[in-house]
């Protein structure tokens, strides 16, 4: 079996023409020699759009039917269960009842009025509420993933005003819980941390956000293949138009990410590389924090950081990179990367957080 | 004493959702279709830089992300007019084209081949809700493999999006004034390549599995009709004119057909409340000025969708409707039909992506630059996947002052308006034979067979009062 060292690499690697996962469901075969039993898994869904469960079904190597059907045993999944009403509800009872199971939760818990604004079945003669749902059956799960910025900090449905008082699962449960942010997760974050918790019966490296190092652990402004037009002040007017996306809104300088070296579908594609801003959906702020996605950073309200730079066009690149770096400066003395409230379980639940974020483990 | 059945959750659907039917002499007498997730992203959009809007909007639905990036896309077009390069409208087709193959390949084999087809005895298919699969073995084993095979392959569809739109689902790379991507050779030759997989896929699998399904399962031509009333405002247009789609626009009224000025939607829809859960506000001639605050529990109301009607008329959307105006489907209205005329549909849409990706004229623009008004009103109409989506913006100041959207699943599964008209979905389910009420999957099967989307469905609400003045970034 790979080593958790050899296995964050191959997670982590900027190299990746070929997918990580190739080699990752070989593993995950030879774990289940291991561990005859399948690891059981319930995939509840609150107030979500599903954009994460198709992402996932994007999957490469291993693929969908891979996961589905030889990976774990998915008990549940409302787009996938055959059965329906009464029947359904059961079976999520049934292995809550056995205990011994991973969690995943997609979609913002809204706490407004009772949380009467995402219900799904009906527990005791009322209707179950996704606020009830999800501390039902996080009470005996062994890890708790949160997939998807919604169920990570809110994501779209808590923008200003929040009318529905939407909120990350952290914020209802009082587990530990592996966040997996992004509008939607990338296929690869998801699956990579899921992987590690099979191989490893442990959560891999998390940031304090709870995030796993090995997937977000760095900016995507270091990884972007387009750095060198940022350097040398070459500057993208328009979407559409080729050059640094910095000017028209792109939030890569602030958003913790593997994106330009893993890319999207296939790794077909990613965001700056259509020539459109990267629009930060993988911090724990987005949307409100990220918007107006096509305007420059420092015009945005970030709150505790005052960075004052405000006009990219006319300055010179050099001194955009200074305002870059002022931002990041900001960041890391805060200890974290923007916005959103940040999760800080104890130390004891992850054990060997120490704080730091990026390199760590890569230089390894 | 009809038997009062109640089936919730509805499972392999987008969302959550619930129905409430009736069952007397092994009939369904009546019923109704509730959605259980509200989240109020109308009042969320306002406030917001309208150039958000096409990336915003998409969050309302995974499932149909594009769809919902054109119609606001097109209704910022329609509030500040510029023209769309050639291959802008073509890749803005191409990416929305890819887009259906995804959602309609998943449909089929994630929502609907589970209902008639026994899987294997795995979770999540057990158990099984059902003892009625009628397929022999042979075909049933068949099918299943499909199914397999579908798992993967339907990720190719999400390919051919993201090969144009940066990554899906929620794409980045729709704007007003075209594509960001341009028509790169080797994108395209990649996005054609992908194109002729699915259609191989849909010829060889989809349509023979539909076709088995057809066969083995006849009675179901013969429930789930529900009103001959269809709406398309027509898919992929090919200039400025609206009225010129490749799928044309077109209603049906009480089974006779109509041309349709899709421009006569531009000032909106009225939604009538009196059902759902929001809690009435004064009159107003125009839509975008309604007034609803959420309130739930109030009497007589049971879901979070209102119910908009076409000149008073509840109007059923989707792959049915569109076909049955084209003229490439008109069997019968049933729930075989409906997912008959999904596959004819989908073969279809398979094809013209292929033939559009040699259409491209690389080299030549993509994009027109396109600024916010400072104030403007614009309407954006587009036949999503499940039906006809409408985008309504006003801006005022450079900001959203208002955004309201009609979605298809609104159009569906409406509740009863005031004059105690059903909506079509509540509508076709009158008359199914339920053979066992406690598990009356026929209904299920009904259900599925209009794709109902609950996170499309339930975003409606716009604040009551004067307008706010909300955080300016």
């Amino acid at each position: 079996m790979l080593s958790r060292r050899e296995f964050v690499k191959l997670c982590m690697s900027s190299t990746l023409s070929v997918p990580l996962t190739n080699i990752l469901f070989e593993e995950l075969v030879k774990a289940q020699v291991v561990h005859p039993e399948k690891p059981r898994a319930l995939w509840l869904q609150a107030a979500t759009c599903s954009g994460n469960t198709l992402s996932f079904a994007n999957t490469v190597n291993p693929y969908l039917s891979d996961v589905v059907l030889n990976v774990i045993d998915l008990k549940y999944h409302l787009e996938l269960i055959n059965a329906f009403g009464e029947q359904s509800t059961k079976v999520i009872e049934d292995t809550v009842e056995k205990g011994d199971y991973i969690l995943i939760v997609e979609g913002a818990i809204p706490t407004k009025d009772g949380g009467i604004y995402a219900t799904s079945g009906e527990r005791n003669g009322q209707p179950w509420k996704a606020i009830d749902l999800v501390r039902y059956a996080a009470s005996r799960a062994t890890y708790v993933i949160a997939i998807g910025v919604c169920a990570v900090s809110g994501g779209p449905f808590a923008g200003h005003p929040n009318p529905t008082g939407c909120v990350g699962v952290h914020e209802v449960i009082d587990k530990p819980v592996i966040n997996c942010p992004g509008c939607p997760c990338h296929p690869d974050w998801f699956v990579g941390t899921l992987a590690h918790l099979l191989l490893y019966k442990e959560n891999p490296k998390l940031d304090d956000f709870n995030r796993p190092v090995m997937f977000y652990g760095r900016p995507i402004h270091d990884l972007c293949d387009r750095r060198s037009y940022f350097e040398n002040g070459i500057f993208a007017e328009y979407p559409g138009d080729f050059g640094c996306m910095y000017k028209i809104g792109c939030k890569g300088p602030i958003t913790y990410a593997d994106c330009p070296v893993r890319k999207w579908n296939e790794y077909v594609n990613w965001p700056v590389e259509d020539n459109a801003p990267c629009i930060g959906c993988a911090n724990p702020g987005f949307p409100d924090a990220s918007s107006p996605f096509f305007e420059h950073l420092p015009s945005i309200r970030v709150p505790n950081i005052t960075v004052t730079a405000n006009t990219v066009g006319v300055a010179t690149a050099a001194v955009t990179v200074g305002a870059i770096g002022a931002h990041l400066v900001g960041n890391i003395i805060k200890g974290r990367p923007l916005g959103g409230t940040p999760h800080t379980p104890d130390k004891d639940d992850t054990g060997e957080r120490e704080g730091k974020l990026e390199n760590e483990e890569r230089d390894k | 004493m009809a038997q009062r059945v109640m089936i919730d959750p509805i499972t392999r659907v987008e969302g959550h959702m619930s129905a409430e039917i009736y069952v007397e002499n092994g009939e369904v007498v009546d019923a109704k279709v509730s959605s259980t997730l509200f989240r109020g992203l109308e009042k969320i959009f306002e406030g917001r830089d309208p150039r958000d809007m096409p990336y915003y909007t998409q969050r309302i639905c995974g499932f149909c992300p594009v769809p919902h990036s054109v119609a606001s896309s097109a209704a910022l077009r329609d509030a500040n007019p510029v023209e769309v390069p050639y291959n802008g409208r073509k890749l803005t087709n191409m990416i929305l084209a890819a887009d259906y193959l995804m959602d309609h390949i998943r449909h089929f084999y994630f929502l609907v081949v589970p209902d008639f087809t026994k899987m294997p005895e795995v979770s999540p298919y057990i158990p099984y809700p059902t003892k009625d699969y009628r397929l022999p073995p042979d075909v049933n084993a068949k099918i299943v493999e499909h199914y397999l095979e579908a798992l993967d392959v339907q990720r190719r569809s999400d390919t051919m999006v993201a090969t144009f739109a940066g990554k899906a689902p929620h794409i980045h790379g729709i704007f007003p004034g075209g594509t960001s991507m341009p028509p790169h050779t080797y994108r395209v030759i990649k996005y054609r390549s992908h194109a002729l997989e699915l259609v191989e896929f849909i010829r060889t699998r989809m349509v023979p599995d539909m076709e088995a399904f057809a066969k083995y399962y006849p009675d179901h031509f013969e429930f789930g009709k529900g009103y001959e009333n269809f709406l398309s405002v027509g898919l992929f247009q090919q200039s400025e004119n609206l009225q010129d789609r490749v799928i044309k626009p077109g209603i049906m009224v009480d089974g006779e057909i109509r041309n349709f000025d899709i421009r006569s939607l531009r000032e909106g829809v009225t939604e009538d409340i009196s059902h759902a859960w929001y809690e009435e506000g004064p009159e107003d001639t125009k839509p975008i000025n309604s007034t609803v605050d959420p309130a739930y529990g109030k009497e007589g109301a049971y879901t979070w969708v209102k119910a908009p009607r076409l000149n008073g008329k509840p109007m059923e959307t989707g792959p049915l409707a569109r076909m049955w105006i084209t003229g490439d489907y008109r069997n019968g209205i049933s729930t075989m039909d409906r997912l008959f005329a999904r596959v004819v549909e989908t073969l279809k849409i398979a094809e013209y992506c292929s033939t559009w990706a040699t259409e491209l004229k690389p080299g030549e623009p993509h994009i027109a630059r396109w600024e916010v008004p400072d104030e403007g009103y614009g309407a954006g109409l587009v036949e999503a996947v499940r039906g006809t989506l409408g985008h309504w913006i006003k801006i005022e100041g450079g900001k959203v002052a208002k955004y309201q959207v009609i979605t298809p699943t609104v159009w569906n599964g409406s509740p009863r308006d005031k004059n105690g008209q059903r909506g079509p979905m509540e509508e076709s389910l009158i008359g199914i034979p339920v053979e066992n009420p406690e598990h009356p999957i026929e209904v299920v099967r009904t259900i599925h067979s209009f794709d109902p989307c609950n996170a499309c469905a339930v975003q409606v609400i716009t604040p009551k009062g004067p307008l706010k003045k909300f955080r300016v970034y």
